[in-house]
């Protein structure tokens, strides 16, 4: 059954389908939801959300497109309206001389494993976090992700930068990668 | 067709133009691209990185997706617990009206009764056995009338049988044989039991009403009450359990076994559980050692062997219905887990009966006590209007009353007389038991539940510790505060 034909089973309310959808997109769905939350209970929550979401407003979905892709944005978007809604949510204030902080290099980025990025990207305050993911993995520009995020274009590059600089600290602090490879 | 070849001419002219595009103007038109599906310089290291949920997840959205089977499911449980209700009110109905349906099935009982006496009129009477009993009791003389009261069953008019009673007890007249002023379990009775079945005199064989009848189990249902309509009647209003909305707890419930997606009521609570139990009646052998202590047979026995440990004797329990009712207070003191304390009120009752021949010797004690149970309940399911749960405990019950009333029949007529001395006893049960509440507001509800219930003695004799587990069903109002 490809895509098409299982959206549809799907808007028809056939269990099977529903189920089956599930199965097929929940675990990439999820790997995205981790990378918006501190611990696998939020991340579990935005799975949830977004595909009741999906199921809810698969009429919406007109076949361009891959199905991952347009489910993907659902995820995000869900995951960004919780931040929002959350009192606790505060992007930290960056000084003009946090700028000057060694950041680290997207090649030694890019060199590691999802897996190590995925451990330390939650380990970033939620504010770094999304601002990051939205830029390096999502490929948001910075005036999209102040759209997204209610946040100045400024506050944006400079969380983004910031981030890149905590990234470096704990990279080198537990030697995920050797001093020689981020000073590449 | 001119035009048509001017435009042409245009077009190749046009065909090969270029003009150079400066690079801001491309930062202007990329920002404009759709962006956000996973490109940026680290989107395909993450493309194929996925992680399995739990199965937690599949379950809250399949409970968002089908809430019409949820409704459906809610709803059952509400017919059945208005059906549980209804068959409590009836067995209550049943209970508090006990005078009117003891006097209807005496109306069956005296044909009953009408077909053994016409067998009775060619038994021949044990007169030996009888003679024997008669020498020990005349020996033992006189009055413990304060303590007793006999009534006989004849078409005599009340004043003359008390009249003639006495007199023929003690006269030893032609027809009669008493065998009053006999000692029992320390204490003084008297009866008088004729010799031909018959009761002072009366010549007729056939006596015309039975005031006291054997005890007999009253369970079943009245087919004069309507049940199903009624049953609908109250059901009529079935509100759905619809899904909570998910809250910052859900990740500590999700974590449960039991999680279905919806949330659960976290905060403490603390409940009145005003209800009623009512055990289901049956009926056994009788442990003859039980028997003896039981003494059965004293006082109306008409021969030695009954109430020895003699299996020709068939000797039998007949177990009424018990009813509870009482209050108990809740405390919730961890999520799912709650403590309770109660206080009741509990009726007990049962009849052992032993036959000899065409006669028989029913003893029916009536026992009610304070009742305190203390329980645990555990949710398993604990949702803010509806609540399944499983609880176990044990209760103390105290004996605040015993009434014993012992009948003999001696295959025409029936006697009967109450026993106000009979050995005390308190008691006590441990029980189990799996129940379900339903909450109408925030504060009011409904519950029901089943339980096993193993009683054991705590001082003197309880027959109810005879049999292993007895089932049981409590209902009642629940208020939450």
């Amino acid at each position: 059954m490809d895509d098409k034909a299982l959206v549809e089973a799907c808007i028809d309310g056939d269990y099977s389908a529903q189920k089956k959808l599930y199965q097929l997109y929940a675990p990439q769905m999820m790997g995205i939801c981790m990378r918006y939350s501190s611990c696998v209970a939020d991340a579990e929550d935005i799975l949830q959300d977004g595909f009741i979401k999906v199921y809810h407003h698969l009429n919406s979905y007109t076949g361009q497109g891959a199905l991952g892709g347009w489910m993907r944005r659902i995820m995000i978007n869900i995951a960004l309206q919780r931040y929002r809604e959350s009192k606790n949510v505060q992007f930290l204030h960056v000084e003009d001389t946090d700028l000057h902080l060694r950041e680290v290099s997207e090649d030694v980025l890019s060199r590691m494993a999802a897996d190590e990025l995925m451990a330390i990207l939650q380990r970033l305050p939620i504010g770094f976090r999304t601002v990051f993911n939205l830029y390096a993995i999502e490929g948001f520009k910075h005036h999209e992700i102040a759209s997204k995020l209610g946040i100045s274009e400024g506050t944006s590059k400079s969380q983004y930068s910031r981030s890149k600089a905590i990234l470096r600290e704990m990279i080198e602090k537990e030697n995920i990668i050797s001093e020689r490879a981020i000073s590449k | 067709m001119k035009e048509q070849s001017q435009n042409s001419n245009l077009n190749k002219k046009f065909e090969d133009f270029s003009y150079p595009v400066d690079d801001t103007n491309w930062d202007a038109i990329s920002a404009r691209i759709p962006s956000g599906s996973g490109v940026g310089f680290l989107g395909e290291k993450f493309s194929a990185h996925s992680v399995s949920p739990s199965r937690n997840v599949w379950r809250g959205i399949e409970a968002t997706l089908r809430p019409s089977s949820r409704k459906r499911f809610a709803g059952w449980w509400w017919y059945g617990a208005a059906a549980a209700v209804l068959l409590f009110g009836y067995f209550a109905f049943l209970q508090f009206n006990a005078p009117e349906n003891q006097s209807q099935i005496a109306g069956k009982h005296s044909e009953t009764r009408m077909d053994v006496k016409k067998d009775s009129e060619t038994a021949k009477p044990d007169t030996e056995s009888i003679g024997s009993e008669t020498n020990n009791i005349e020996s033992n003389s006189t009055s413990a009338e304060a303590n007793t009261s006999i009534t006989t069953a004849t078409n005599k008019p009340k004043s003359e049988k008390s009249n003639s009673r006495p007199d023929n007890a003690h006269s030893g007249s032609t027809g009669q044989v008493s065998l009053a002023d006999k000692k029992i379990a320390g204490r003084e009775t008297e009866l008088t039991i004729p010799e031909n079945g018959l009761v002072n005199g009366n010549t007729s064989k056939t006596p015309t009403r039975v005031k006291r009848i054997l005890p007999t189990k009253i369970i079943g249902i009245d087919p004069e009450i309507d049940f199903p309509v009624l049953t609908a009647a109250l059901a009529g209003e079935i509100k759905t359990v619809e899904p909570a909305n998910l809250s910052a707890d859900h990740k500590k419930q999700k974590s449960s076994p039991f999680y279905d997606g919806t949330e659960t009521t976290s905060e403490n609570q603390f409940a009145i559980l005003a209800g009623s139990q009512l055990a289901f009646a049956g009926s056994g052998d009788m442990d003859m050692a039980e028997a003896n202590n039981f003494d059965v047979a004293s006082g109306f026995s008409p021969g030695s062997e009954i109430g020895t440990a003699d299996s020709s004797v068939p000797t039998s329990l007949t177990y009424s219905t018990p009813i509870y009712y009482g209050v108990n207070g809740e405390i919730k003191f961890w999520k799912r887990l709650s403590a309770g304390l109660g206080l009741g009120y509990l009726r007990m009752q049962t009849t052992a009966e032993s036959k000899y021949g065409l006669q028989t010797l029913a003893k029916e004690t009536e026992s009610k006590y304070l009742s305190i149970p203390v329980y645990l309940k555990f949710n398993f399911v604990d949702k803010p209007k509806f609540t399944a749960y499983t609880t176990a405990g044990n209760a103390i019950d105290l004996l605040i009353w015993q009434k014993t009333t012992e009948t003999f029949f001696d295959g025409q007529t029936t006697e009967s007389r109450s026993v106000s001395d009979e050995p005390k006893g308190n008691q006590a049960n441990l029980y189990a038991g799996l129940g379900m509440s339903f909450k109408f507001t925030k504060h009011l509800g409904l519950f029901a539940e089943g339980s096993l219930m193993r009683y054991y003695s705590i001082t003197g004799s309880n027959f109810y510790s005879q049999q292993n587990l007895w089932p049981g069903m409590r209902f009642g109002a629940l208020i939450s505060f």
